[in-house]
């Protein structure tokens, strides 16, 4: 472990649960469980992705741990603070480093706002500084995510989405944060973009120091990108280890399926397929016992009936499965 | 020699928006054979859709496709009347777009959809005739009746669910559009699109929207639709993956003109065009730990004022003095490879 193990982030039984329904017209009654009892560590200095895919929770979880979204029950502990514990002034402070970029930067910026009031905004807000200071501190950010003096105040209108997603990128560095979710923040772009973007916040995560916790359903950008991996489905984890484990030695019969799944850019490589059945069930009745189990080619009796806790099989190596125990 | 099911050549469309003319497509050729799966790649705004929207004559206002000529079996289809496209839309060519929900008709069931794609094309009294004599026992009869003709097209629009594996298909054809998960909504719409046999299917990123695991049971259904249909594919895609995994042949688009065309293996064993090198280097693989990405610098031009010359050489590290001012033309050089650039002139 590069960072000796010291854990910058440590999310403890997260639950996120939205009730159903309109608030008028409530024609069912329950939850949505969008995020359902996970634990998370990520260490400091390294990239955690979360791989999953549409609607298994991913987004939820990611705000969630920012306390975008407040959470139903559980424990976030950012530097052995516990977030959830934090009135809402002492979270403002907290949230300075703790930033999120999102996966449109179309949306993400307010198009009446010049490149550098976009930048300077949280340094404005946070009464951190004004006038030539903002301008002289908005040019360095510009300068570290490959933007310039020339690009200050322009729209975001005039820009390409992979140079947007720079100005997102600047924007969520104002602060010096310690910690960035980064939600999906390539996969609006071109592969050719989609690179330059990924290079970029490996080198400002070598320079700055940086933790991301990396929010993705692209495997092949994960395992560029991450040190560790870990695999959501319907709301839970299934599946956690270092990426070149998880990679070759994937355990849980859902990652194997979603590994094999992925086209891969080689005509010559012909490899055997594990097909699914069926589709992602709905979060608000979720299958009993392991939520896998409908589509699983290795189920067993008690899978339907008892959720495998997610456990150490192997050093680093967890896997909430029946078949491992 | 194979035969040449369609040959696109110096197709040219035009969008005349406020901003400007868009040359979205400038000068785009290639060849597509019979029974082949031909794929299309690019990045975004390249013209992929534009080219597959053009083979239809689908290209709405403010477009126009000002130059060129779309031959399909032997005929030039820029020159048909809108009826006999019509004809030729959904019998011979049909086409599955990236999102089923802009395209299904969120009102009708989705058996009354595609129900009405097939009685458009496709006769069948001779069908409906039989189901009257055998099965209502109007052993005389000369004409089917209404009854026997709904009975007939109702089956037809089951064969179509069946074939694309579509779970409970007596149950879905009652059902709208937005009753369904995205991948049974792709399902239909490629039920719909094969409802008639076409002997040309293209598929505009398919698969795009849906998840991994989703999008392997689409690609495994097109492969074996393929198969038992004998119908020729494009695939339009900006997945590099999904290429290699489905593609005999590809063609490389950048900017609204064709890069590079060649067999599929030797896109990616032996690529000559530097977009396309450009491209393969900049993927990340799932199935490798360390690969050093190498960007392609820039971003994908505006096409409104493209760069003059070839397109691609404000972002090319082999640009010469000539590729400002020459634009490169397509050319064969090697046997069954095709490349746009002055590096092979
Ligand atoms: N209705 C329109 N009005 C103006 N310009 C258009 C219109 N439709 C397409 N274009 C332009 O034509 C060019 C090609 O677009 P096209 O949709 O074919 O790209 P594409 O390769 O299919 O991209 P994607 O991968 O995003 O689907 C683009 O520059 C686009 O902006
Ligand atoms: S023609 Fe010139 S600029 Fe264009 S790809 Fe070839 S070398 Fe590069
Ligand atoms: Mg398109």
């Amino acid at each position: 472990m590069k960072s000796g193990e010291d854990v910058i982030l440590r999310v403890v039984n997260l639950k996120k649960y939205f009730p159903l329904g309109g608030w008028f017209f409530k024609r069912r009654s329950g939850y949505v469980k969008a995020v359902d009892g996970v634990d998370l560590e990520i260490y400091r200095g390294e990239t955690a992705a979360l791989v999953g895919e549409s609607g298994c929770g991913k987004t939820t979880l990611g705000r969630t741990i920012l306390r975008l979204i407040e959470p139903t029950s559980g424990e976030i502990y950012f530097e052995g603070v516990n977030l959830l514990k934090l009135s809402k002034g002492e979270m403002r402070k907290m949230r300075m480093n703790m930033q999120l970029v999102q996966q449109d930067p179309q949306s993400a910026l307010d198009p009446r706002m010049t490149v550098k009031a976009s930048v300077g905004e949280p340094l404005v807000v946070h009464g951190i500084a004004r006038g030539r200071e903002l301008r002289r501190r908005v040019l360095h950010l510009l300068r570290r995510v490959g933007l310039g003096e020339e690009h200050m105040n322009r729209f975001p209108q005039e820009f390409s989405g992979g140079q947007r997603q720079r100005i997102c990128i600047a924007r969520a560095l104002a602060l010096n944060p310690k910690f960035i979710v980064l939600d999906e923040p390539t996969s609006s772009l071109d592969v050719s973009v989609q690179a330059q973007i990924l290079n970029l916040l490996k080198d400002l995560q070598r320079d700055l120091g940086l933790t991301y916790l990396f929010i993705s359903h692209n495997l092949s950008v994960v395992r560029y990108i991450s040190d560790h991996v870990y695999v959501m489905y319907l709301g839970n984890i299934v599946e956690k280890a270092e990426t070149r484990e998880i990679f070759k030695n994937p355990l849980h019969p859902y990652t194997r399926t979603l590994f094999s799944a992925v086209p891969i850019p080689d005509p010559n490589l012909k490899r055997k397929r594990l097909s699914i059945k069926g589709e992602v069930p709905s979060a608000i009745d979720p299958p009993p016992g392991c939520r896998f189990h409908p589509r699983c080619p290795e189920a067993m009796e008690v899978c339907s009936r008892v959720k495998p806790e997610l456990r150490e099989v192997e050093p680093g190596h967890q896997v909430a499965c029946h078949l491992y125990r | 020699m194979p035969e040449v099911l369609l040959r696109v050549k110096n197709l040219r469309v035009n969008f005349y928006t406020y901003a400007g003319v868009v040359k979205a497509l400038d000068g785009v050729s290639f060849e597509i054979y019979k029974g082949e799966a031909f794929g299309l790649v690019g990045e975004t705004g390249c013209g992929k859709s534009v080219t597959a929207a053009s083979i239809l004559r689908l290209v709405d206002k403010p477009g126009r496709i000002v130059d060129g000529e779309i031959i399909f079996e032997g005929e030039d289809l820029l020159k048909k009347s809108e009826r006999e496209m019509r004809e030729i839309r959904g019998s011979k060519i049909a086409i599955v777009f990236q999102d089923p929900m802009t395209y299904l008709n969120p009102v009708l069931t989705i058996g009354d959809q595609i129900a009405e794609t097939i009685r458009e094309h496709q006769d069948l009294t001779v069908e409906a005739l039989e189901i009257e004599r055998n099965e209502y026992h109007n052993t005389s009869a000369e004409k089917p009746s209404k009854k026997a003709l709904r009975e007939a097209v109702l089956r037809r629009v089951e064969e179509a669910l069946k074939m694309v594996r579509m779970p409970d298909p007596r149950v879905v054809i009652d059902q709208y559009p937005h009753e369904l998960s995205g991948g049974m909504r792709q399902r239909a719409m490629i039920a719909m699109a094969i409802s008639c046999n076409p002997k040309f299917l293209i598929l505009d990123e398919a698969t795009t929207f849906l998840d991994v695991t989703i999008q392997r049971q689409i690609l495994e259904l097109v492969k074996d639709l393929k198969d038992r249909l004998g119908c020729t594919l494009m695939i339009i895609t900006h997945d590099m993956g999904i290429i290699a995994e489905t593609c005999d042949r590809v063609a490389v688009m950048y900017a609204g003109t064709i890069a590079e065309c060649a067999e599929t293996k030797r896109i990616f064993s032996k690529p000559l065009h530097p977009y396309t090198r450009g491209l393969l280097d900049a993927i990340p693989l799932p199935t490798e730990d360390v690969k050093v990405l190498k960007p392609i610098p820039g971003f994908v031009p505006n096409l409104i004022n493209p760069p003059p010359g070839c397109r691609f050489h404000p972002r090319c590290p082999e640009a010469m003095e000539v590729c400002s001012r020459v634009k490169p033309e397509l050319r064969e050089v090697e046997p069954g490879h095709q490349v746009a650039c002055h590096l092979y002139g």
